[in-house]
């Protein structure tokens, strides 16, 4: 296949398994590029592909662990992050990445995340915000806008719940470092990744993206080339705006940048301060 | 040639679910037995997958391994099906050039090349080829034109006039080319049943929640998850038709707290769900066995463990069921393996919840839930949804010991009496006790005591075969059709089956029906015999390993795989 050939010239195809091409990805979707900003990410930094782990839960967003070059795990449903924190603390030096869906972060793994959030653990959470559960058809999520149309949310009467806007959630639960990209804002991303890897302590990073199969169909938001320019046209980059000002609004203006970044002890390495001080 | 298997092959996202669905449903129509079932591949796009759909003028509601004609979508597709050994070289492959040219240089006489794509295009655009591919496939069926015309109103009339009569055309040409494979290639005579007609073509999805809503089901708590979200997703659609309230959890844990919530405030609520989300409700099961609230609970099994095979099928979580969740308490598993059964069994589950104040299992699985099939409209004739609720006095006690074991359940508000209840052990009241003597209290009535009036109201299984058989095949859930299409075929053998649609917990008069037979075997859709290990648990008897047919690469059984294994039994 020919984007098979493209891809592996790519810059990045040093991180891609191309065993695993061609991407399991609908045309139009954000994952493949949210992927990419990864491994740019990575790259930027010069880290040693063995001291990555990229962990992901169950998803579309969750299947992109298995096309990195670094050590991935598939977990289950909502467990990445809680898994991840096992990893982070039994091996402080491994590097701890994090990407999926909006769906198996905040819905089934929303409790894991706000509590990993408070304990300020060090790890980069990449969450691909689609609006939607994707994978499984199209249901409405965590992050789906009130009286949006999905499979379980039918015409005329739409989606009865309100949306979380992670952003906030992440901030309020106590992350260090939080950001909010649109797909199409790649560079500025991937640097949000990358600081968010270099930062000592929880980070979290929501890419707004686009799922023209599921969530663009039911509410006819037309093809992934239009969603992504949707998402261009009211992006409004507001870097260090407070977080609770950080309004995601889809129709008319998602608030982009970097909303949170302080310094605030980070839960591994007190673990081993406590120790080296009782062991004195 | 009394049916004809046809095998559609492609990436998801190509449309076949469309087309299979056009040609079994005109096909239906025009009064032929259609059975349709799909294999496809855990993503959204791109892949191999394929739907079989059987034509017949009998019951033919199995998957089978042998494709009469395939029409291959895409590349990848002859391969697909070779793989699993389901092309042979009387195999009619029909399609574009550059899929099928290979092929046709091989097999000349049962290769027939059409060129749908050009033909579509000369009509009004690509997105006809597949009209064109299904008139290619009708063209061999007596259907009369007036049929076909309605479904394509029905079903594009809302895109206007001009889409309806380009597909229109488009049938007409695929028709043409039919004709010439007709002559060509494949002379079939089948008559048509006008009694077919007036039937439905519905899903092993669309009867469970069928079921649910006949069972009066007025609330749905649940979280997506293949292959079970089918039931959430039809109940969704009809909420405001029947007045269900569809409540999407955050996750299962959610899902049925809040289902037993519901069924505490006076609602019969149901969650779906497949095994790993069930894995979840584990706590709330054992919650719903202290607190003896009613539940329903369907499971639509993949393969496991964990995320397994998301997309494919299993009878691997009868033993997840039966045995999870802590702490002794009563529950029922119910497993259809007819549309009939989907129906009928979670109609009654949420009766025999309300009765018995357990949870209440319907076991089905991938292919059940996935297929569909035509089948006679439901009677409801002997339907009715029993309610237990009791209106409370002053001084009631929602753990009133009794002899049944069952105490009359109240809901708050409706009486003058309050319903108390508590996870830890309580007493009459429903307050936390540690008064050990009424732990033993509780324990006798709401496991001993029920579990004894369950086994008496124990659903029989069927028996498929004469009454005086040597050889006796148990099954239990989606293997119904397999077996019993097998068994009518090789008629006279001494092989009868005997399906179970409860399989627990087991009554003693199953016993009768075992020993009677010279041999008892068993088939099962999974790697360790779950089943035999419930017989052997509940009524102490045996099937040995060697007389299992077990199978767990997610794949439904062939029928040929079940004529293979009953040729070493019998007369
Ligand atoms: C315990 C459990 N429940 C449900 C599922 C089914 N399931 C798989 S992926 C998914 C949602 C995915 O949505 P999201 O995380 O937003 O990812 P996307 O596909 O949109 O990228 C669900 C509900 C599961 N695998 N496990
Ligand atoms: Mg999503």
């Amino acid at each position: 296949m020919t984007t098979v050939q493209k891809t592996l010239s790519h810059p990045m195809a040093k991180y891609i398994r191309e065993d695993r091409l061609p991407w399991i990805y609908c045309p139009g979707c954000s994952v493949g590029i949210v992927t990419n900003m990864v491994a740019r990410a990575i790259d930027n930094l010069g880290i040693d592909f063995n001291k990555v782990v990229i962990i992901s839960g169950i998803g579309c967003t969750g299947r992109s662990s298995g096309y990195f070059k670094t050590g991935s795990f598939h977990t289950t449903h909502g467990r990445a992050i809680a898994f991840a924190e096992g990893v982070k603390i039994a091996n402080p030096d491994l590097e701890v990445i994090v990407i999926s869906g909006d769906g198996d972060i905040a819905a089934i793994g929303g409790n894991h995340l706000i509590h990993a959030c408070r304990r300020n653990i060090d790890m980069t959470v990449v969450c691909v915000n689609n609006f939607n559960y994707g994978m499984t058809g199209g249901q409405f999520g965590p992050t789906t806008e009130h009286e949006r149309y999905s499979q379980t949310s039918p015409p005329p009467i739409g989606n009865y719940e309100h949306p979380f806007n992670l952003v906030k959630l992440a901030a309020s639960s106590g992350a260090s470092f939080v950001a909010r990209w649109t797909a199409v804002q790649a560079r500025r991303a991937a640097r949000s990744i990358q600081k968010g890897i270099e930062k000592e302590g929880f980070s979290f990073i929501e890419i707004v993206g686009a799922c023209p199969t599921a969530f663009g169909r039911s509410n006819r938001l037309g093809d992934g080339v239009t969603m992504h320019k949707h998402l261009l046209e009211v992006a409004e980059i507001q870097n260090g705006l407070p977080p609770h000002e950080a309004e995601l609004d889809y129709d008319n203006r998602i608030v982009c940048g970097e909303f949170v970044n302080i310094e605030k002890p980070e839960y591994t390495a007190v673990i081993s301060r406590m120790r080296d001080r009782i062991e004195g | 040639m009394d049916e004809v298997s046809i095998v559609l092959a492609g990436a998801a996202g190509q449309g076949i679910e469309t087309v299979a669905d056009f040609m079994a449903t005109v096909l239906k129509n025009a009064g032929y037995h259609v059975f349709a079932t799909r294999e496809f591949m855990s993503r959204i796009r791109g892949g191999t997958n394929s739907l079989q759909l059987r034509v017949s003028t009998e019951t033919r509601a199995a998957y089978r391994r042998r494709t009469d004609i395939m029409i291959p979508l895409s590349e990848t597709a002859i391969p697909h099906l070779e793989k699993h050994s389901r092309l042979s070289d009387d195999t009619l492959v029909i399609g574009e050039d550059e899929l099928v040219g290979a092929r046709a240089k091989k097999n000349p006489e049962r290769t027939a090349v059409i060129r749908f794509t050009e033909i579509a295009k000369e009509v009004g655009g690509k997105i006809y080829s597949n009209t064109v591919a299904a008139g290619a496939i009708l063209a061999l069926f007596d259907v009369e034109d007036e049929t076909v015309s309605e479904y394509l109103t029905g079903r594009f009339g809302s895109k206007g006039e001009k889409v309806v009569e380009q597909n229109k055309e488009a049938y007409h040409r695929g028709v043409e080319e039919g004709k010439r494979i007709r002559s060509d290639f494949f002379a079939l005579d089948m008559k048509p049943d006008s009694k077919i007609t007036g039937e439905m073509l519905i899903s092993g999805t669309d009867s469970v929640a069928m079921g649910a809503i006949a069972g009066g089901c007025n609330f749905i708590a649940s979280y997506p998850m293949s292959p079970s979200t089918g039931v959430l997703v039809f109940l969704s659609q009809q909420a405001t038709e029947f007045g269900i309230v569809v409540d999407q959890a955050e996750d299962e844990i959610s899902a049925m707290n809040k289902g037993l919530g519901a069924w505490y405030a006076g609602a019969r609520a149901m969650v779906t769900t497949s095994g790993g989300g069930f894995a979840l409700m584990s706590e709330g099961l054992s919650l719903a066995g202290i607190t003896e609230t009613p539940m329903v609970i369907h499971l639509a099994q993949r393969p496991g463990p964990a995320t397994g095979l998301p997309t494919r099928t299993e009878q691997g979580d009868l033993l997840h069921v039966i045995r999870t969740a802590h702490g002794d308490f009563p529950r029922i598993v119910l497993t259809p393996g007819t549309l009939e059964d989907g129906f009928l069994l979670t109609q009654k589950a949420f009766n025999l919840a309300d009765k018995y104040q357990v949870p209440v299992f319907v076991l089905t699985d991938q292919y059940f839930v996935d297929s569909s099939s035509n089948t006679p409209v439901f009677d409801l004739g002997g339907i009715e949804v029993e309610r237990y609720i009791v209106r409370t006095e002053t001084e009631y006690q929602r753990y009133r010991l009794t002899d049944s074991g069952i105490s009359p359940r109240g809901i708050p508000g409706h009486g003058e009496g309050l319903v108390c209840v508590d996870s830890d052990e309580h007493d009459e009241d429903g307050h936390i006790t540690e008064d050990l003597h009424v732990r033993v209290d509780m324990v006798q009535k709401r496991v001993m005591k029920k579990m004894r009036a369950i086994r008496e109201d124990f659903i029989m299984p069927e028996l498929v075969g004469p009454e005086d058989y040597s050889t006796l095949v148990v099954t239990w859930g989606s293997n119904y059709h397999v077996v019993r299409e097998v068994l009518e075929k090789i008629d006279d053998s001494g092989i009868s089956m005997l399906h179970f649609k409860q399989t627990y917990p087991l009554s003693e008069a199953v016993l009768e029906y075992l020993e009677r037979a010279d041999c008892v075997v068993s088939i099962e859709n999974n790697a360790t015999g779950q089943f035999t290990k419930i017989l052997q648990d509940e009524l102490g008897f045996t099937i040995s390993s060697d007389d299992m047919l077990l199978k767990y690469n997610g794949l439904p059984f062939a029928v040929e795989e079940i004529e293979e294994f009953l040729s070493n039994y019998g007369r």
